[in-house]
C-alpha cells in the first residue's frame, strides 16, 4: 500500500490501514450467560441489558468510558450498592465519549466493504434484503456475514444498521445472531494438545512385532497395522520376489494376526450369520469354514472372508484386517436392532489371538512336527475345515484356509503365548527350505489366484456378481443386507465394471496399478475400467493383474489399451486365475 | 521400500515397563485374567458368585475377582486365577469369551493421576455417573475405572494399541505437576 485517496481528493501517503468498525462493549460473556442486550443511541452499540442472576457488568464492557463512570459502576458490581462517599473516584478530567454513526448507505457506487475477511459488500445485504433474508440469522446465513474469524467484530454492526436502514427499522429491532464461544481464535493445536507426531492416529501393533524387529523385518503400515512388507537387507523388489517364489515351491511363514476373530454366539447364531452374509451360512457344518462376502444396503460389497463354525450356536467371522472394527460395529448395531438380544451376543476376540499361518506345498510337512494333536489327514482336515489342538499347554485352533491357492494352515493361538510358536514354526520350516514372508509377497500370491482384497480390487460400487458371485442374488429365499439393492435397474445393467485378469504380451513390464483402460471415440478416449492390482509373478514369470472392466466377464480374450501416465500398453483381458485355476495346489 | 519400523517407537517389556514421576506411577497390570461376558448377567452372577453389576465410569471396583460394566448386557469379568472359559453358549443364556491376552490392563495412580484421566477423557470425573466404564481414553477405546482407590485407576485397552497408549502416558506425564 502507498497511500489512501480521500472522498474530496485528499491523498494521504501510508503504508498501512487500519480499520475500525466503530466501538462496541464486550458484551459477550454477558449474553452466553442469556442476558439481554440493550441499544444504547449514546454509544451507538448495544449495552448490557437487563440485570441477570449473578452477572455484574462494569466498566467498558457496561458500555461506560468515563473514568468516575467505570469506578462507580465498579463498586456497585463488587458491592450490591451505588457508591458512597469515600469510594475511588476520578480527580482529574473526565474522559467523554462522542460518536456519530457512520453507519453505510444503500446504492453507494463501487464496493462498500462491510465484512473484510468474508468480502460481504453493502450490496450483498441489499440483495439479502431483496431476497427477504432480513431475520438477522438469515441475513448472516445468506451473506456470511460475521462468519469470519473475527465472528464479526469488526463488521456485525455496520451490516445490522445497513439492514436496518433498508428495511426501515430501528438496530435494535433487527437484532443480534447469538454469541458463543469461544472470545478469542482457539489454535487448532491446542485443540489437538498431544496428539501430534506418533500420537496423531494410532497405529495397531502385532503381538510379534519385536519379533519381527529382530528378523530384519521391514515395516509398512497396512489397514491400520504395522506390519512386516518382506524380511532381510536386499533390494525390495527382488527380497519380495524371493519370497513369493519359495512360498511356491517349500513352504512360507506369515503372520496373520491382523485377520479379525469376531465371535457370534448364541441360540440365533445361525439365522444372523444367514442375514449377515450374501452366502448362506446356516448350512455351513460344525468344523467347516466358507467364504462369504457381506454386503452394505446398497448392495455393494463392504467385506469378505471366512465364516467359521465352532458349534451350532457358535461362527468366528474372520473380516479382514482393515474392517474388524467396522465389521464389529455392524454386527452389534444389526444384533440390537433386528435380532434377539438374549439370544446373540458378538465378542471380538480380535486381539486375543496371534494367527501364524504356513503355506505351501510343504506346510504339512512343518505342521506335523509342531505336535498340535490333532490329525492333519485330507479326511480329518479337509480344506475349509476348522480344528482344535494345543501347543504346550495352550489352546490352538487350526483352520485350513488359504489366501495362496496353496495347501495352508492358519493357527491361533493366545497373543501372549505366540512368540513360542512361531520359534517352532521357523524351527520346523528350516530344514523344509520355508521362508518367512511379508504381505507385499502375500499380494503377489492371491493376485497370480485371482483372490480379491475388499476397496483395492473393489470401488465403492461393485455388487457380487460384479466378482462372479451371482448364485445367492437369484437362488436366495431369505432375507439379508443388501437383497433389495441387488435388483435394481443400475445393479442389473449391462456394462457394470466386473473383476477380470489381464494378460500381457512377453517381454512387457507390470501395468501400473490404476491405468485405465481407454476406449476411442474419434480423437476422444473414454475410460471403460482400471487396473486394480498388478505384479510381476516370479512362478509364473510374467506379470499378473487383475482390473475391473465395464461388461469385463463377456470381454474374456479382448484386448483394450491401457494408459498411464501418457503411455499406452494393450493387454489382454482374461480369467482372474492365472495360476492353478483347478485348485489342485490346496489340496497338494 | 520405505522402513516406517524407525516412525513408530518400539514397544517396551511391558514386564518390566514402569513410568514414575514424584505424583504418578504406571506400570502392566500382568497375569491378570479376564473374560468378556455377555447376555444374562442376572444368570451369569449366579454362576459366577458375583453381584453381576460392575463398576461404571470411574467407580471403584474392589476385591478379586471384581466386574466392570461394559453395557447393559455385557460386563468385564476380573481376576488373578478366573475359572477358564472355553468359550461359546452357556444354557442359561450367556456367553463368556476370554479375552485375558486380547486387553492390555494398565493401573494408573498417584496425586495426578485424576488430572491425567481428565487429560486422557472428556469425563468429569467429579460429576460422572455412566454406569458403563467404556469410553474412549487418549483417542482409543479403552475400560476405565477406579481400583480400590480414589486416586488409582486401571485402563483396559486392545492390547494391539497399548503402545500406542503407553506413548501418550510418557507424552502426558511430564506436564503433570505435583497439586499443592
Amino acid at each position: 500500500m502507498a497511500s489512501v485517496t480521500l472522498d474530496d481528493g485528499t491523498i494521504l501517503a501510508c503504508d498501512c490501514l487500519l480499520v475500525s468498525g466503530g466501538w462496541t462493549p464486550t458484551i459477550h460473556l454477558y449474553a452466553q450467560a442469556k442476558g439481554k442486550l440493550a441499544w444504547s443511541d449514546e454509544v451507538a452499540a448495544f449495552v448490557p441489558g437487563a440485570k441477570v442472576d449473578g452477572i455484574a457488568v462494569a466498566g467498558a464492557a457496561a458500555g461506560l468510558v468515563g473514568l468516575g463512570q467505570v469506578l462507580a459502576s465498579g463498586v456497585e458490581a463488587a458491592s450490591g450498592q451505588p457508591a458512597a462517599a469515600g469510594a475511588p473516584r476520578n480527580t482529574g478530567i473526565e474522559a467523554t465519549l462522542r460518536i456519530l454513526p457512520a453507519w453505510p448507505r444503500t446504492r453507494q457506487h463501487g464496493r462498500t466493504w462491510i465484512d473484510y475477511q468474508n468480502d460481504v459488500t453493502s450490496k450483498d445485504i441489499e440483495l439479502a434484503a431483496r431476497e427477504n433474508f432480513v431475520s438477522v440469522e438469515h441475513l448472516k446465513r445468506y451473506t456470511t456475514l460475521g462468519m469470519a474469524t473475527d465472528q464479526g467484530k469488526t463488521s456485525n454492526l455496520n451490516g445490522l444498521a445497513l439492514m436496518a436502514e433498508i428495511t426501515g427499522r430501528a438496530i435494535p429491532e433487527v437484532g443480534t445472531t447469538t454469541y458463543r464461544p469461544p472470545y478469542v481464535p482457539v489454535p487448532l493445536s491446542t485443540l489437538a494438545g498431544a496428539r501430534a507426531g506418533a500420537l496423531m492416529t494410532p497405529i495397531r501393533r502385532l503381538p510379534l512385532e519385536s519379533v519381527h524387529r529382530g528378523e530384519n523385518a521391514v515395516f509398512q503400515e497396512y489397514g491400520g497395522w504395522l506390519r512386516p512388507a518382506y524380511y532381510g537387507n536386499a533390494d525390495a523388489r527382488e527380497a519380495i520376489r524371493h519370497e513369493a517364489e519359495i512360498a511356491r515351491r517349500s513352504a512360507a511363514l506369515f503372520d496373520g494376526s491382523t485377520l479379525g476373530k469376531i465371535e457370534v454366539i448364541g441360540p440365533q447364531a445361525a439365522e444372523f450369520v444367514d442375514f449377515i452374509y450374501y452366502n448362506t451360512m446356516s448350512t455351513l457344518k460344525v468344523a467347516r469354514c466358507r467364504y462369504g462376502f457381506m454386503l452394505s444396503e446398497s448392495g455393494v460389497v463392504y467385506d469378505d472372508g471366512i465364516l467359521a463354525r465352532l458349534a451350532d450356536d457358535r461362527f468366528v467371522v474372520s473380516c479382514s484386517t482393515s474392517h474388524v472394527a467396522g465389521v464389529h460395529m455392524r454386527l452389534e448395531e444389526w444384533r440390537q436392532d433386528r435380532f434377539d438380544r438374549a439370544r446373540i451376543q458378538i465378542h471380538n476376540a480380535t486381539s486375543q489371538f496371534a494367527t501364524l499361518t504356513v503355506s505351501g506345498p510343504r506346510s504339512r510337512e512343518l505342521v506335523e512336527t509342531l505336535g498340535l494333536g490333532l490329525a492333519l489327514d485330507d479326511a480329518s482336515l479337509p480344506h475349509m475345515a476348522v480344528s482344535g489342538g494345543s501347543f504346550g499347554n495352550d489352546p490352538v485352533r487350526v483352520a485350513r484356509v488359504s489366501f495362496t491357492g496353496d495347501r495352508s494352515y492358519e493357527i491361533s493361538i493366545r497373543a501372549d503365548r505366540a512368540a513360542g510358536l512361531w520359534a517352532a514354526m521357523k524351527e520346523a520350516g528350516g530344514p523344509l527350505g520355508m521362508a518367512t514372508i511379508g504381505l507385499e509377497a502375500l499380494m503377489i500370491l492371491r493376485a497370480e489366484k485371482g483372490y480379491i482384497v475388499i476397496g483395492k480390487d473393489t470401488d465403492g460400487t461393485t455388487m457380487p456378481q460384479d466378482l462372479g458371485v451371482d448364485g445367492p442374488r437369484i437362488k436366495r429365499t431369505s432375507e439379508f443386507v443388501g437383497r433389495r439393492s441387488l435388483s435394481t435397474e443400475e445393479a442389473n445393467t449391462a456394462n457394470r465394471k466386473q473383476l477380470v485378469g489381464l494378460r500381457l504380451a512377453d517381454g512387457e513390464p507390470p501395468l501400473a496399478t490404476g491405468a485405465h483402460a481407454v476406449e476411442r471415440h474419434g480423437r476422444h478416449k473414454r475410460s471403460i475400467g482400471f487396473v486394480t492390482s498388478s505384479y510381476w509373478s516370479p512362478t509364473l514369470r510374467r506379470p499378473v493383474a487383475l482390473a475391473l472392466i465395464e461388461g469385463g466377464s463377456n470381454r474374456h480374450g479382448e484386448t483394450l489399451d491401457f494408459q498411464h501416465l501418457g503411455t499406452i500398453v494393450t493387454a489382454t483381458i482374461s480369467p482372474p486365475c492365472a495360476f492353478d485355476p483347478d485348485g489342485e495346489r490346496l489340496h497338494a | 521400500m520405505r522402513d516406517h519400523a524407525a516412525k513408530w517407537p518400539v514397544a517396551p517389556n511391558w514386564e518390566t515397563a514402569r513410568l514414575e514421576t514424584q505424583a504418578l506411577s504406571i506400570y502392566v497390570v500382568i497375569d491378570l485374567d479376564q473374560q468378556l461376558v455377555g447376555g444374562n448377567l442376572g444368570a451369569w452372577s449366579a454362576a459366577a458368585e458375583s453381584d453381576g453389576i460392575g463398576a461404571g465410569a470411574f467407580a471403584i471396583a474392589a476385591g478379586d475377582p471384581y466386574c466392570v460394566r461394559l453395557a447393559r448386557d455385557q460386563l468385564l469379568w476380573v481376576g488373578h486365577s478366573l475359572a477358564a472359559t472355553t468359550g461359546g453358549w452357556c444354557e442359561e443364556g450367556y456367553a463368556a469369551t476370554d479375552v485375558g491376552a486380547g486387553l492390555q490392563v494398565f493401573e494408573v495412580s498417584g496425586p495426578v493421576a485424576p488430572s491425567l484421566m481428565q487429560r486422557a477423557t472428556a469425563l468429569d470425573l467429579a460429576a460422572v455417573s455412566s454406569p458403563s466404564a467404556a469410553m474412549l481414553f487418549a483417542g482409543v477405546t479403552a475400560i476405565v475405572y477406579r481400583y480400590r482407590y480414589t486416586d488409582t485407576f486401571r485402563v483396559h485397552v486392545d492390547r494391539a494399541l497399548a503402545t500406542h497408549v503407553w506413548t501418550w502416558f510418557q507424552a502426558i506425564a511430564p506436564l503433570l505437576s505435583s497439586p499443592a
